[in-house]
C-alpha cells in the first residue's frame, strides 16, 4: 500500500481483511445450523372438525380437539352456542381442565382459575384464555384463529 | 494499487456469479417443479433430497458461490501471511540460532 | 480500559497457565521435506471429525432410533426440517472423506515408516482410531433403516460367525439377539452416538498427545545419514498452511454434499427378500469382495472361516507393525514397505472389482 498518507500498513490491512472475511464465512455456516435447529412452528389457521361429533354435547359441557400441537377446548354454553379456547394456561403453558360443577377452568400447575368464559379470575394467570372463532357450516365445524378472516 | 484492483475484481466477480446464479435459477422453475412433483409421486418408494423451492435452490447455490469465492480470497491472503511468517522466521533463525 | 482483551487474557493465563501451550506450539518444529505433504492428512481427518460431531449433534435433535420411527424420522429430516437434507448430506459425505483420509494417513505413515521408534504407540492408537472410524461408518449405515442398510448390516454382522469358537457369540452380541431387529438398531445407535464418541475422544487425546510429545518424524534416509532437516514453527507458519488445506476441503465437501445428496429408500421390512445390489459402504468393498472370492470349502475348512481369520491376522499384523518392523533400514523393512504398496494395490483393485 503506497498511499501518501497510509492509515495502516499492508499487514494490518491484510490481517483485518482475513479476520473479517473468516468471520463472515463462519457466520454463513452458522445460518443453516440455526435454520435447522429452529424449525418454524406454525399455528394452524383453522381446523375443520365433523360437526356431528360435537352436536350431541350436553349444554355446559366441554370437549377437546387438537389445535395444532395444543389442546383446543370446545364448550357448549347453556343457550346452545359454542365457545372455543386454546386450552393452555396463559401463565406458564400448562394445559387447563374444565370443572363443570364449578363452571370454571382450572390450571393445576400453579392454581390458576378462569371463569366459564375464559376470563382469568384467580391465581397467577395474567390474561384470559385465548378464544378461537367457531363457525358451524354443516357438516363441518370450523374453528379459526381470531385474526383469520 | 494492486489491492484495490483485487478488491474491485472480487466485487465484480461476486456480482457476476450472483447474477448468473439467479438467472440460471430463474430459468429453471418448470423443471424444478416437475422434479419436486416427481419426488412427491414416488415418495413412498424413495426420497430424493432436493431444495424445497426455488428460493431455497437459489439460496443454496449463492451460498456455494460465496463459499468458493471466500476460499479463494482467504487462500490468497493466507499465502501472503505464509510468505511473511516464513520470512520473519528465517530472519530470526539466521540471526540467533545459526551454528 | 482500552487494553481489556489483553488484561483478560493475562488474568485467565494466571489461572490456567495456557501460555505454556501457546509457547510450546510456537516452538514446535515441523520438518519440511519431500514427504511433508502427508502431514496434512492428520489435520484433515480432525477437520472432518469436527464436522461429524457438529452435524451429528444436529441430526440427533430429530432422529428417532426405533424400529417404527427411524426411517420416517430420517425422511422428516430430509423433507420437513429446514435444510435437513443438506445437514444429512454433509454428515454422510464428511464420513466418506474422513475415512478416506484415515486410509491415506495410515498408508502414508506405513510407507514413510514414521511409526518407527519411539512412535510405536502413536501408530497403535491410530489403528484403534481406524477401527473406531470403521465402526462409526458401519453403525451409522444402519440408522436410516432402509432396505439396503438392513441387508448390509445382516451381512456385516454375520461375518464374525465364521470365527471358530467365539464367532456365533460375537454375532449375537452385535445384533442383540439372533437376528437383526429393532434391538440391533437401538444398539447400533447407542454405539454410534454414545460409546464410540467416548472411546474416540480418549484415543484422539492419546494420539495427539503422543504426537506432541514425540514431535514429527523425519524421513528415514535423513535420519540414518544424520542430516539436518529444515523446519518451520507449528504456529503460525504450519497452521496457515493447514488452513489452506482445510479451506479447499471444506469447499469440496459442501459442493459434493449439495450436488450429490444421499437419498433414502423405503423403510426396511424385516420379512422382505433382500433387495438387489446389496453392498456395504465403499470402504468395506474390498473386504466384501475378498469374502466373495473365497471358495465355500478349502480342504476341510469353511472358506469364510479362512478368509475371516486371514483378515484378523492382517489386522493384528497392522497393529503390531512398528514392533515387527524393528529394523527399518534392512531387508525386512524394505519388504514391509513393499507390502504397503501391495496393500494399496489390493485395496484399489478389489474395491473397483467389487461393484463390477
Amino acid at each position: 500500500m503506497k498511499l501518501k498518507h497510509s492509515l495502516f500498513t499492508r499487514r494490518q490491512f491484510l490481517n483485518g481483511l482475513f479476520g473479517g472475511w473468516t468471520t463472515a464465512l463462519l457466520a454463513t455456516f452458522i445460518y443453516p445450523v440455526v435454520k435447522f435447529i429452529f424449525p418454524p412452528y406454525r399455528e394452524p389457521d383453522e381446523v375443520i372438525l365433523l360437526f356431528s361429533d360435537f352436536e350431541g354435547m350436553a349444554p355446559g359441557s366441554v370437549k377437546s380437539f387438537p389445535w395444532g400441537s395444543k389442546p383446543g377446548i370446545l364448550k357448549k354454553n347453556d343457550d346452545g352456542t359454542y365457545l372455543a379456547f386454546v386450552g393452555v394456561c396463559t401463565h406458564l403453558d400448562c394445559n387447563v381442565a374444565y370443572l363443570p360443577e364449578q363452571k370454571k377452568f382450572f390450571c393445576a400447575c400453579h392454581d390458576g382459575w378462569y371463569d366459564e368464559y375464559g376470563t382469568n379470575t384467580g391465581g397467577p394467570p395474567p390474561h384470559p384464555l385465548r378464544r378461537l372463532v367457531v363457525e358451524i357450516a354443516a357438516p363441518d365445524l370450523i374453528i379459526k384463529r381470531e385474526d383469520v378472516e | 494499487m494492486p489491492s484495490q484492483k483485487i478488491f474491485l475484481s472480487i466485487l465484480v466477480g461476486l456480482i457476476c456469479v450472483g447474477l448468473s446464479l439467479c438467472v440460471s435459477g430463474w430459468a429453471q422453475p418448470p423443471q424444478q417443479q416437475e422434479e419436486i412433483q416427481a419426488a412427491k409421486d414416488d415418495a413412498s418408494e424413495e426420497i430424493k433430497p432436493a431444495p424445497k423451492d426455488i428460493k431455497e435452490a437459489i439460496g443454496i447455490y449463492v451460498f456455494l458461490g460465496w463459499i468458493w469465492i471466500s476460499i479463494f480470497v482467504l487462500i490468497y491472503i493466507l499465502c501472503q501471511k505464509i510468505k511473511e511468517a516464513d520470512r520473519i522466521y528465517r530472519l530470526k533463525f539466521f540471526s540467533s540460532v545459526k551454528k | 480500559m482500552k487494553n481489556w482483551p489483553k488484561a483478560l487474557s493475562t488474568w485467565l493465563d494466571d489461572r490456567f497457565g495456557l501460555s505454556a501451550i501457546t509457547q510450546f506450539l510456537k516452538e514446535k518444529p515441523v520438518p519440511q521435506h519431500k514427504h511433508s505433504i502427508w502431514l496434512y492428512t492428520g489435520s484433515a481427518i480432525l477437520l472432518f471429525f469436527v464436522i461429524q460431531v457438529v452435524t451429528g449433534f444436529m441430526l440427533i435433535l430429530y432422529y428417532k432410533p426405533t424400529l417404527d420411527a427411524a426411517n420416517a424420522s430420517v425422511a422428516r429430516i430430509m423433507t420437513e426440517v429446514p435444510l435437513g437434507w443438506i445437514i444429512r448430506s454433509v454428515h454422510s459425505w464428511s464420513s466418506t472423506f474422513m475415512i478416506a483420509f484415515v486410509f491415506i494417513h495410515l498408508i502414508s505413515i506405513w510407507l514413510t515408516k514414521s511409526y518407527r521408534k519411539p512412535r510405536e504407540i502413536t501408530w497403535m492408537s491410530g489403528v484403534f482410531l481406524l477401527a473406531c472410524s470403521l465402526v462409526f461408518g458401519f453403525t451409522g449405515y444402519l440408522l436410516p433403516w432402509d432396505d439396503l442398510s438392513l441387508s448390509a448390516t445382516k451381512v456385516g454382522t454375520d461375518i464374525p460367525r465364521s470365527i471358530p469358537v467365539v464367532g456365533a457369540w460375537v454375532t449375537t452380541l452385535l445384533r442383540g439377539g439372533g437376528d437383526v431387529t429393532g434391538d440391533t438398531l437401538t444398539r447400533f445407535f447407542g454405539i454410534h452416538v454414545c460409546i464410540l464418541p467416548i472411546f474416540i475422544f480418549l484415543l484422539l487425546a492419546i494420539h495427539v498427545y503422543l504426537i506432541q510429545k514425540k514431535g514429527m518424524s523425519i524421513p528415514l534416509d535423513a535420519e540414518t545419514r544424520n542430516e539436518d532437516v529444515p523446519t518451520i514453527p507449528f504456529w503460525p507458519n504450519f497452521v496457515y498452511r493447514e488452513m489452506v488445506v482445510w479451506l479447499v476441503l471444506v469447499g469440496i465437501l459442501f459442493s459434493m454434499a449439495i450436488v450429490f445428496p444421499p437419498s433414502l429408500d423405503k423403510q426396511a421390512d424385516l420379512m422382505a427378500a433382500a433387495p438387489e445390489g446389496v453392498k456395504p459402504e465403499w470402504y468395506f468393498l474390498f473386504l466384501f469382495q475378498t469374502l466373495k472370492i473365497f471358495p465355500a470349502k478349502i480342504l476341510f475348512v469353511n472358506g469364510d472361516t479362512v478368509a475371516v481369520l486371514l483378515m484378523l491376522m492382517a489386522g493384528l499384523f497392522i497393529f503390531f507393525l512398528p514392533v515387527i518392523d524393528n529394523k527399518p533400514t534392512e531387508w525386512k523393512g524394505k519388504i514391509i514397505t513393499a507390502l504397503g504398496y501391495v496393500l494399496v494395490v489390493y485395496v484399489l483393485i478389489f474395491s473397483v472389482w467389487s461393484p463390477l
